[in-house]
């Protein structure tokens, strides 16, 4: 009856799958799944077994005999005014990750931050975040912080570091920081500058993850960045720009780009997303249209579609010449880059047709030549100032790379005495062809402030520890006048200062860095002549995080168009080099980022929203630059650049481009007892001009990437439903798929009454983008263990909410599918009826509860479950060092050894919002109860409510046409449906895939 | 005398395994989740270091 495209044979979740066509058995045989009989060799003799029974029973004797350390009770009586035992507190703040900036809300129990959210209050979050930041509780609390200063072996009292800080603030000092959008923190150091003239800051990012346009102080006369409102977009093109990623702001923008792909019903119209890019993303996993294109070719491209809209009469700018322009034409690049040539056609059509609703981005590995092209066509299609704007970096001034090796030539040369790394760790981050570590060596004083012992650490004569942002004062401006003040929710757990305080003290200043705050708002921020006190506009500002000012203005944008033409001859040399081997691309890692918070085991076990790789990185490679290599996933293979080689592991992407060698950032650290050496250091093959040659060294073995895609399989049946919204549109009878026998009414169960609430989830599979900020969320909230690389291996990874992703259609061009996959809370559940002690049962509200204290450890219940949700302890995974302790949520039991547990919708919530509901003599409101998924997804993909109540949200959305239920055949019940994945392609797809339009 | 010990070996084996599995759920139902939280939080009363900063403004508790 329907044409959604069904799961099966379509969809494939590895080459391995799509090869052999056989679903992975590899985890059922050594992973998670216990042994049958029949694995058990034979001719067991009696003596044998009498000796197996009595070594499992001392082991099982001597196993159990361990005693709990139960702590004590002891009363809270000398508590601070505002805490309340057993009642959370929340705070507003905000901290920055390179070029980003996030206004969080931080939930604190007893006094110690437990567990972060966005700021409902900041219009480009709306109360959700990105992964990292809920990762930042673990950072916070991570044993390997710095607690206490030392220069070289010796160790220093505070005063003493900072005495120490004094003598080296003398003669030519360089200060090196991240990226900075803090307009107080410049006056700051406009304030050091008095008293150490010699100082000079500058600021060093590893991987620039802004919205920059590079080369835009040629273009426009000074540096400008994009800002986007991608909810106005009818049509968006990304050239390598992972905007629902690593691109700029990918939390805020998915949000925006989501409001322009909900389909209520079937009228409903979506944007249309076009993504050419090197190697899957997030981004290209969403896409309407997908082509494979280098980072090099993006350019010509850009060029090309803009020499297009000429051609169709849309004019250019003023100073362009459209002579140059000719000379590049859609079909050149489509026949040099093997691009589909009617892809091109109806996206050129689509960019005419939308005009100012359509917006170009482009992403940093594409160059400056690249950036200008984008400039021209948003500028040509009229949509900067509608769906994009240009707007001034403000105080952000990072190093380009051309700055970042004069910075290093003139360490090297002497000319600064101290060098001063606030929270950076160029050692470390810096491609090592530059050659940082040994120009660094040669300054006289070198000193870190920063959090760890850093590889960079390692390298400083001076070595003071400062505060986590949650221990720390702060405050943030970004280019559209948006400002976020960040305060500690905590006392600093080490006895730290922030870096701040310390070079205040250091230069003998009066105050600390609040006052410094404090002056700079009252004189600066507070608009003048404000009837309010400042000490209310402060609190006021404080509570809720976030201040609206002026934005930025320009000096103008008008666009050089000698610049332009200038960039464009460059492209003709850049192109005319060919391709002899595989350029080499280092991207930001979706997990790690550039490595700067790669001791959170929290995010080393996140698995990559694509690829699903945990623990490590490794070179990605297409799958037919794999198969010249005869090289597969695990394999090792030696890249060669110049005389330089290494030999690294090798996981084939499906939909990479040819040519093309990514490798992600954020492996290899040498320093933290987590991250110490997980992969390998992407630096070193950074910024060398040669193009790589590669040859293969060691054939594939299992265990050198570890992939979790392949684990808690569901053996290949029906789960993620697809439909093209031509299709959605045009068909009359409801698309949710019902099994005929459960049509028929034939059930072995008798139906369940649910009196009070009926709690019940909608997962929307169109707005997930996959980007696994619900599993660090949950992880966060739930209290999940970490359990490290060696199970991970054996499929033992302990996230209640994994995202599957299954490709469809062929290797070299998949279309990337992703589905959120939990307890799916089922009424009939199957994983009940098979529990020995009843640890697991159907509550009142119609949840499945686990019962830890009954539980011993069957695993039965995960063998039948179909949806295969369950997790299993098969060792107390807590890690026991302290502080980590303190990063528990203490609403939520810490399992032990031996005990099952999943999903439980986050029942410590709906619990306390039952308990407000009854003192307020109530009924729980539809969306007082948020599970910690539903809050961080920045798509609102998860709905979650009362069923019961027919006007909630997701008893709404239950009866959306879409709506279906995974394995509905198998008669379980569950409590959440998902609704099918919609796209919105412009060319219909390949005939592989076609094919499979008709099951069902 | 061979018979003998194997028997009691047997015997005791038996009651050995039985105790553990009377002994075992009734160990793990003495560990209340309550317990389990307990040994989570704090284990004294927090220290002057987990506290809230001096000065910071709390949105809602």
């Amino acid at each position: 009856m329907a044409e959604h495209r069904n799961a099966v044979p379509g969809q494939w979740k590895s080459l391995r799958e799509l090869k052999t066509g056989k679903r992975a058995e590899t985890q059922a045989l050594h992973g998670s799944a216990p042994l049958q009989a029949s694995d058990l060799a034979d001719g067991l003799s009696r003596r044998r077994f009498m000796t197996l029974l009595g070594a499992s029973a001392a082991l099982a004797a001597g196993g159990c005999a361990r005693s709990v350390d139960r702590g004590k009770v002891v009363p809270y009586t000398n508590r601070p005014e505002e805490v309340t035992p057993g009642k959370a507190n929340y705070y507003a703040s905000a901290w920055s990750e390179g070029a980003q900036v996030y206004s969080v809300l931080v939930k604190t129990r007893e006094g110690r931050p437990i567990h972060l959210e966005g700021n409902d209050e900041h219009p480009a979050y709306g109360g959700k975040t990105s992964l990292r930041t809920h990762a930042e509780i673990l950072n916070l609390y991570d044993p390997d912080r710095l607690q206490g200063a030392r220069a070289g072996e010796r160790e220093l009292p505070q005063e003493q570091a900072v005495d120490a800080l004094r003598q080296s603030l003398n003669g030519r000092v360089l200060l090196l920081t991240g990226a900075d959008l803090s307009p107080a923190r410049e006056a700051l150091f406009e304030r050091l500058r008095s008293q150490v003239p010699g100082l000079e800051r500058r600021q060093w990012e590893a991987l620039d993850n802004s919205s920059e346009v590079l080369g835009s102080a040629e273009l426009f006369g000074e540096r400008h960045q994009w800002r986007f409102e991608l909810n106005k977009a009818e049509v968006v093109l990304s050239l390598d720009a992972d905007f629902l990623g690593e691109y700029a702001n990918g939390t805020s923008q998915a949000r925006q780009w989501s409001k322009g792909r909900l389909v209520a019903d079937r009228k409903a119209q979506m944007s249309r997303c076009y993504v050419a890019e090197s190697t899957m993303t997030v981004t290209g996993s969403k896409a309407d249209q997908r082509l494979r294109l280098p980072a090099s070719g993006q350019a010509e491209l850009a060029y090309a579609l803009a020499a297009g809209l000429r051609g169709r009469g849309v004019p250019l700018p003023a100073g362009v010449d459209g002579g140059l322009l000719a000379e590049f034409r859609l079909d050149a690049v489509a026949r040099k880059y093997h691009l589909d040539m009617a892809v091109l056609e109806a996206l050129l059509q689509d960019l005419a047709h939308a005009g100012k609703n359509a917006a170009v981005l482009a992403g940093q590995q594409t160059g400056s030549t690249c950036h200008a092209a984008v400039v021209l066509l948003n500028t040509m299609l009229g949509s900067v100032g509608h769906c994009l704007h240009l707007e001034p970096v403000g105080s952000r001034q990072t190093l380009d790379a051309e700055g970042r090796r004069a910075t290093i030539r003139e360490m090297a040369s002497g000319q600064w005495d101290t060098v001063i790394l606030f929270g950076v760790n160029p050692v470390f981050d810096t491609p090592a062809a530059w050659g940082f570590a040994d120009a660094f060596a040669k300054v006289g004083r070198r000193v870190s402030l920063c959090l760890r012992a850093d590889e960079s650490a390692e390298a400083c004569t001076l070595v003071i520890p400062v505060s986590h942002w949650l221990e720390a004062w702060g405050e943030y401006m970004t280019p559209d006048g948006m400002r976020c003040l960040q305060q500690p929710v905590i006392e600093a757990l080490h006895g730290t200062l922030q870096g701040e305080d310390l070079l205040l003290r250091a230069t003998g200043l009066e105050g600390n860095y609040l006052d410094h705050i404090r002056d700079f708002w009252a004189n600066q921020v507070q608009p003048a002549g404000s009837p309010v006190p400042f000490d209310r506009f402060w609190h006021t500002v404080l509570h809720d995080g976030i201040y609206r000012s002026p934005a930025l203005a320009a000096r103008g944008n008008r666009l050089n168009g000698d610049a332009v033409a200038a960039r464009m001859r460059e492209l003709d040399k850049l192109t005319d080099k060919g391709h002899t081997g595989a350029e080499v691309l280092v991207l930001p890692s979706p997990a790690l980022y550039d490595g700067r918070c790669a001791n959170v085991g929290w995010l080393q076990e996140c698995p990559d929203p694509v690829h699903k790789m945990t623990w490590g990185n490794a070179l990605l490679l297409s799958p037919a630059e794999a198969e010249k290599l005869h090289a597969e996933t695990g394999a090792i293979v030696r890249l060669s650049l110049g005389s330089k080689s290494w030999d690294l592991p090798v996981l084939v992407a499906p939909g990479q481009a040819d040519h093309v060698a990514v490798v992600h950032a954020g492996g290899g650290r040498t320093t933290g007892s987590v991250c110490n050496g997980v992969g390998f250091n992407a630096f070193e093959l950074a910024d060398r001009p040669e193009t790589a040659t590669m040859e293969l060294v060691e054939k594939a073995r299992e265990d050198v990437v570890l992939q979790t895609q392949e684990h808690h399989n569901l053996e290949g049946r029906d789960h993620v439903r697809l439909f093209s919204i031509e299709d959605y549109a045009k068909h009359k009878e409801k698309h949710y798929h019902v099994d005929p026998y459960l049509k028929k009414g034939y059930d072995f169960y008798p139906e369940r009454e649910f009196p009070g609430n009926r709690w019940g989830m909608v997962l929307d599979l169109a707005a997930c983008t996959g980007c696994t900020a619900c599993v660090l969320a949950c992880q966060s909230e739930n209290n999940i263990p970490v359990v490290g690389p060696e199970r991970v291996a054996k499929g033992r990874e302990m996230h209640w909410i994994r995202l599957d992703r299954y490709y469809e259609g062929s290797a070299d061009e998949p279309m990337v599918l992703q589905q959120p996959m939990l307890c799916q809370q089922c009424d009939n559940a199957p994983c009940e009826n098979v529990c020995p002690v009843a640890a697991t049962s159907q509550s009142e509200d119609g949840l499945n509860t686990m019962t830890y204290n009954r539980c011993v450890g069957t695993r039965y219940c995960a063998n039948n479950c179909p949806y295969k949700v369950r997790r299993f302890n098969y060792f107390t995974y807590t890690d026991k060092r302290q502080p980590l302790d303190l990063a528990a949520n203490p609403e939520v039991t810490i399992r032990d050894r031996g005990v099952m547990e999943k999903c439980t919708f986050c029942i410590q919530r709906v619990n306390s919002a039952r308990a407000q509901a009854k003192a307020e003599g109530r009924e729980i409101r539809d969306g007082e109860v948020r599970t910690a998924c539903q809050n961080a997804c920045p798509t609102d993909a998860i709905v979650f409510g009362d069923r019961n109540d027919t006007s909630s949200q997701v008893a709404r959305a239950w009866e959306n046409e879409r709506s279906y239920r995974v394995l509905e055949e198998l008669g379980a019940k569950p409590a959440i449906h998902y609704l099918a994945d919609m796209r919105n392609p412009a060319v219909a797809q390949a005939s592989e895939s076609g094919d499979h339009d008709e099951h069902h | 005398m061979k018979k003998n010990s194997r028997r009691l070996a047997l015997k005791w084996l038996g009651t050995a395994l039985a105790g553990l599995f009377v002994g075992l759920p009734l160990r793990s139902a003495a560990h209340s989740p309550a317990q389990r939280e307990a040994a989570s939080a704090p284990r004294k009363q927090p220290s002057r270091k987990v506290r809230p900063a001096k000065g910071s403004v709390m949105r809602h508790g």
